[in-house]
């Protein structure tokens, strides 16, 4: 009994375990490729050729890449225009909100707690569009044919 | 022992980002290691080391 009602009580906790879980799994796998980046990068240098340009460019961060390429011009801009969170978020506010209205005093007060917090994080994203549309870099009409592009 | 669980659940959240941290910090002093093998071995070549490999690339 008490195991179960423990699951009853923290089964939410499989979400923020599960995204820690996510988190780890991705720098290990980061990490794979920008060593096996390294280790071509060392087989062309012992044949004393030289690296094609794409392996080098594999070795930059995020933030390299938005300082190379002009501002707005970058391969990693978000292709729809970054509404998807606030979306999201807003939808997970409105259904705990609702859940733990319905719910009322009777059940735990974890879905209004979770409805609010991400109440705050669906306003904050807003915010944050409102802001990158108002300031930020306008996109360009030939943006969708320069995913390929490597240039240093 | 759920008695605990319960009390100290929150617990989990500093821990992992201790655990985070540390792996971060593993991964990244394995990757400078070999970035620095790779540069000295282009340096016993006597070829300039690429512009990529200087930059300070963290994660």
């Amino acid at each position: 009994m008490s195991f179960e009602q423990l699951f009853r009580d923290y089964w939410w906790l499989i979400f923020p375990i599960g995204g820690m879980l996510m988190g780890v799994f991705g720098m290990f796998s980061h990490h794979h490729h920008r060593t096996e980046t390294l280790r071509i990068l060392k087989s062309y240098a012992d044949q004393g050729k030289e690296p094609p340009a794409f392996l080098l460019d594999a070795l930059k961060t995020d933030e390299d890449r938005a300082m190379d390429h002009a501002f707005g011009r970058g391969r990693y801009r978000h292709r729809h225009g970054g509404w998807g969170g606030v979306v999201t978020f807003a939808a997970l506010a409105v259904g705990f909100g609702y859940f733990g209205y319905q719910a009322g005093g009777n059940a735990s007060p974890v879905f209004s707690a979770l409805g609010m917090a991400f109440g705050v994080a669906a306003a904050a994203l807003f915010v944050l569009r409102l802001f990158s549309l108002m300031f930020g870099p306008k996109p360009r009409h030939d943006d969708d044919k320069r995913y390929d592009r490597v240039d240093d | 022992m759920t008695d605990l669980f319960r009390q100290y659940w929150w617990l989990i959240f500093p821990v992992m980002a201790m655990v985070y941290g540390l792996v971060q910090m593993i991964l990244r002093s394995s990757y400078e290691k070999k970035k620095l093998e790779l540069m000295k071995s282009y340096l016993d070549r006597g070829q300039p080391v690429p512009d990529a490999l200087r930059r300070n690339n963290h994660f």
